[in-house]
């Protein structure tokens, strides 16, 4: 995943987060501010195309809490009273769909939308012990699909430093010649949970999936030196 | 109690709504002279109030608003990313794993032994829902007096930076989301944690929400 040169099929990749996390469908939708879409799914194709053809987006009640809310949602919390979701439960379910489901919510700056949905069938207990697990990997790796699928990577060293501030670079470089938190927040006069920080929303910008990958886009690209 | 609310449903609670925004209007505008805007009905509502946030809010006993904070995600429009880069040494505040939480406000009309009981209910709860939503962390604006509130309470935020002088200081810090900080503001204000996953889960369960009614 890491290898830029490959094309990125929204489909291969959440056939691999299916299959790291063993569950039975994993689906990714977006839609930018020019109204191109991206998605990847492992629903079958004939459910992919009743849902689109009978536009049940329109009656989904995950849709609607995710194009409006931003926490990460639990199906099973969700209002499936009207007669219209609990026919499309039904349908679903019919369709290989299975029964638990937790949706991620992606809020762009300016007004992006798109989702990560992770699908399967099990209890209400052990998903609750998935959900408990997963949530915090299901929000870091919604990111990093959304920013591998939808950004152009910045080609010039400009760009790059103009993504990541100085601290950003300060915090990462030091990372890059083998210090630990505690000698980098030495080192800047910052507490270490800044430094945690800083990592964390340098990887986020460079769309890395974790701080060691964030460490080595930004030496790729020339944001950093050693 | 406390209610979880997302702006786009704070019609379904006119009385909490228009007394929240009154509160805030008094906080900010009149008691810490920040540069807000306070509207002809005499609400204090800004730019953020219209992204549809997530409102943490206690509610008095006799239905009015006792306190509240807002929370928006980081990745998108956000008050520390716009205004505070200056505080945060040009680091924009973004993760998913971050949420924003601005216009910490106490009702202005609540007694001293209220007012405790309100700012700790408030700080268990946007603590619970963070873990519970897999936040890490929590980026925050407030007055720099509050410090030492945040202190006694038991969770103290790591300073970023801070603008203005006197009383007139706002500054920017992060709250770290742990179990070990939930538990000792639970400890200290004598709210259960059981109380704290209560609220939650009537907040973000349709079903929890029909059985509370």
């Amino acid at each position: 995943m890491e290898d830029s040169e490959k094309p990125k099929a929204p489909r291969s990749l959440v056939e691999i987060i299916r299959d790291v996390y063993q569950v039975e469908n994993v689906v990714y939708y977006s839609n930018d501010l020019s109204n191109n879409q991206v998605t990847g799914f492992t629903y079958s194709p004939e459910w992919a195309k009743h849902y689109e053809t009978s536009k049940l987006q329109n009656v989904d009640p995950v849709v609607r809490c995710a194009q409006r809310q931003f926490h990460p949602i639990d199906w099973k919390k969700l209002d499936w009273s009207s007669k219209k979701s609990r026919e499309l439960f039904r349908e679903a379910s019919n369709s290989g769909v299975g029964n638990q489901g937790l949706t991620v919510p992606i809020r762009g700056p300016l007004g992006q939308f798109a989702v990560l949905t992770i699908n399967d069938t099990t209890s209400d207990e052990k998903w609750q012990s998935f959900i408990k697990d997963y949530t915090q990997d299901m929000l870091v790796i919604s990111h990093y699909l959304h920013k591998t699928l939808h950004e152009k990577p910045s080609l010039t060293v400009e760009e790059n430093q103009k993504e990541l501030s100085p601290r950003e670079r300060d915090v990462l470089s030091l990372l890059a010649i083998g210090n630990n938190r505690a000698q980098i927040a030495d080192a800047l006069g910052i507490s270490e949970h800044t430094v945690r920080v800083y990592l964390d929303t340098a990887r986020t910008k460079l769309g890395a999936i974790n701080t060691t990958q964030a460490v080595v886009l930004a030496l790729q690209s020339g944001s950093i030196r050693i | 109690m406390i209610h979880y609310i997302y702006a786009e449903d704070l019609h379904k609670f006119p009385v909490l709504r228009d007394t929240m925004f009154k509160d805030r209007a008094v906080q900010f505008k009149t008691r810490l002279n920040w540069e807000v805007t306070v509207n002809a009905t005499g609400h204090e509502i800004d730019l953020y109030d219209t992204l549809n946030p997530l409102y943490v809010i206690y509610e008095l006993e006799d239905g009015t608003h006792g306190g509240s904070v807002r929370f928006l995600p980081t990745t998108g429009q956000t008050m520390v990313n716009d205004h505070f880069l200056d505080v945060t040494d040009g680091v924009r505040i973004e993760s998913p794993l971050i949420w924003e939480c601005t216009r910490f406000c106490v009702s202005p009309r609540a007694d001293a032994e209220t007012a405790r009981k309100v700012a700790a209910a408030l700080l268990i709860s946007s603590c619970e829902m963070g873990l519970q939503f897999g936040a890490t962390d929590s980026v925050g604006v407030f007055d720099a007096r509050m410090v030492r509130i945040y202190r006694r309470l038991g969770w103290e935020p790591t300073l970023l930076g801070s603008k203005g002088e006197g009383r007139e200081t706002t500054s920017v810090g992060l709250w770290e989301l742990s179990e070990e900080a939930l538990d000792r503001m639970c400890q200290r204000s004598g709210i259960s944690r059981q109380t704290a996953k209560e609220w939650f889960n009537r907040g973000f369960s349709h079903d929890a929400h029909i059985y509370a009614a």
